[in-house]
């Protein structure tokens, strides 16, 4: 998985919005999860991959439901699903289109890719 | 470069096409392009996407029949003549896009793909066929034509403005 880098990075991001929404410092969240301060930091810079179960703790901890704190697929997800290409071989036109999808355009053409063609000859 | 007229009129040829309403499906499959249907609900109308195992169009299928064969004619278009880009998602095709932010390529390429595409569903050859003998356009026959052709009135209408006499 060649995200792995960009999900990190923006769950990091949510994160850090989510806990400062809360009021709560890094320092307080970090005892309250169990983490260093350290480690919150590289977290929140998305420096550093949680667990699974940490996601639904944290988001117990900040009141909110565990999907909150997911960042959508990333677009190249959804243009390497469409081209069968990674994100290295598309042209700067196409990447900027692919940016300026919004979720709900990802998903339909998602659906157009998996869904069966139309009968011939109608 | 031949024109959008000249390019149609081959192709039509070429598909055995000699009267309205002009099949764009078969066209299409003619091609080796699926037909694939998806409700959205907005302003999305189609998109054609080029992949290395297939190439398809993609239908907004809540639109109405005749808009829905207006987007095939229009990613046709793309198909034929914008060899360059594996994606294209157009929303709004009716937007004026000299209106728009985005840059100066996309707003010609979709200006093209709707002139490709009203040339394909109403082509000039026919529709002098059809108003050779007519001293004047009324709305009745415009209507007339738009169900020939199987297009929206307000696009019958645009186009016979266009196409002269």
């Amino acid at each position: 998985m060649g995200n792995r880098d960009e999900i990190c990075k923006r769950f990091g991001k949510l994160l850090a919005g989510r806990r400062t929404e809360s009021g709560m410092s890094q320092q307080a969240f970090a005892k309250a999860v169990g983490l260093s301060r350290t480690s919150i930091t590289n977290i929140e810079r998305g420096r550093q991959p949680i667990s699974l179960h940490t996601l639904y703790f944290m988001a117990d901890i900040l009141g909110v439901e565990p999907s909150d704190l997911l960042p959508p697929a990333p677009k190249s997800t959804v243009a390497l699903a469409l081209t069968g290409e990674p994100e290295s071989k598309w042209t700067a036109q196409e990447k900027e289109q692919f940016e300026k999808l919004s979720a709900k355009e990802s998903s339909w053409l998602q659906k157009i890719a998996k869904s069966a063609p139309k009968k011939k000859g109608s | 470069m031949p024109s959008i007229e000249q390019t149609v009129e081959t192709l039509l040829k070429k598909c055995r096409v000699t009267k309205p309403p002009v099949p764009v499906e078969r066209i299409a499959e003619q091609y080796g392009l699926d037909i694939r249907l998806a409700p959205y609900e907005g302003d999305l109308s189609g998109a054609l996407v080029r992949t290395d195992r297939e190439t398809y169009i993609g239908v907004n299928s809540q639109h109405h029949p005749n808009r829905q064969r207006f987007t095939v004619a229009h990613e046709l278009a793309h198909f034929f003549l914008h060899k360059g880009m594996r994606l294209h998602i157009d929303k709004n095709i009716w937007v004026n896009w000299r209106d728009d932010e985005s840059s100066k390529a996309v707003q010609w390429t979709e200006i093209q793909a709707n002139q490709f595409a009203a040339e394909l569903l109403m082509p000039t050859a026919f529709l002098k066929r059809d108003i050779n003998r007519i001293r004047r356009i009324d709305d009745h026959l415009v209507q007339f034509l738009a169900r020939k052709y199987r297009v929206s009135s307000q696009a019958m209408d645009i186009r016979l403005n266009n196409v002269g006499r």
